[in-house]
């Protein structure tokens, strides 16, 4: 049988069906996929190191004791939730803009990490708030944006089960857009409203040890990179499921 | 000191248990690819 084109499809099945390639050239799986490994690997080794840091490196703190240490991945976690949401913000810009299928796969990848990693968030810190305030959880301003923002994230995946097709990816990326706005609304709450949250103070007088910011530094670089690799990994299964979808609806 | 450990233990299972879930996914997709081009041949 004669084979041509995108996955082996046979010709005149290819042209009954709108063909998927790759959303990006560079999300080719030959040149991707040994990028991506050593992205993993290098993510696991620092990840190792961060994990070491912590726990040996940073010195005790003095007031709360060695709970503080949830810092050093809580934080981190943090800052990978806002930047999977502003992610999911710019590819929502890009696909109401251009309307290309490839935005809103990567808006759909960004949100379901961002998710993941918002999670982590509302788990850790509690752990570490029953150490230091003697409750799991209180109403205070920024715990109450950040539950506020995983929600409107979690209802961004549901809507994503909910909708078909095009409708579908339009929904989303409004949501995607305006979920994104309680991000800086997280940010200033403990200057806005007076809250329990601790700041972050490095560099001055009573702020973090030289160690402690190194550790957190070296953690928060270990969490990029594991952003980037799982990033990559839904973005090429999204793109691979595009691929199937494709064939069965070539062959009916 | 068990809030630490439990912490740790709990970010060890969610980032392991996502990463495993994407590669469960993919395999899944690779699998009914396969099919499909079995099925296309077949005809």
């Amino acid at each position: 049988m004669a084979r041509s084109g995108a996955m082996g499809l046979t010709s005149a099945k290819q042209e009954r069906a709108k063909p998927v390639g790759l959303y990006w050239k560079y999300l080719d799986d030959a040149v991707i996929a040994p990028i991506n490994r050593v992205i993993g690997v290098i993510a696991l080794l620092n990840i190792a190191v961060a994990l070491l840091m912590a726990l040996f490196y940073a010195p005790r703190e003095t007031t709360m004791g060695d709970v503080q240490r949830i810092f050093y991945f809580h934080v981190p976690s943090a800052w990978i939730g806002f930047l999977a949401f502003f992610v999911v913000f710019l590819a929502s810009l890009m696909y109401l803009l251009r309307r290309e299928r490839k935005w809103d796969a990567l808006a759909l990848s960004a949100a379901e990490i961002g998710v993941v990693f918002t999670t982590l968030v509302l788990l850790t810190g509690p752990l570490w708030a029953k150490a230091a305030w003697g409750a799991f959880w209180v109403w205070d301003a920024r715990l109450t944006t950040t539950l506020i923002l995983w929600l409107i994230y979690i209802g961004y995946l549901m809507l994503r089960g909910s909708a078909e097709g095009e409708r579908r990816a339009r929904f989303s990326a409004v949501l995607g857009i305006v979920g994104f706005l309680d991000v800086p609304i997280i940010y200033i709450s403990v200057t806005i409203w007076r809250t329990m949250h601790p700041t972050l103070i490095v560099g001055e007088a009573g702020g973090l040890a030289p160690q402690m910011t190194q550790t957190l530094m070296v953690a928060l670089l270990s969490f990029t990179l594991l952003f980037a690799f799982l990033l990559i990994q839904r973005v090429r299964l999204e793109q691979a499921r595009d691929q199937v979808n494709f064939l069965r609806e070539a062959i009916g | 000191m068990e809030n630490l450990i439990i912490a740790y233990v709990l970010i060890a299972i969610v980032l392991t248990g996502y990463s495993v879930t994407l590669v469960r996914r993919r395999q899944a997709v690779e699998r009914e690819r396969i099919r499909l081009q079995a099925k296309d041949e077949q005809e």
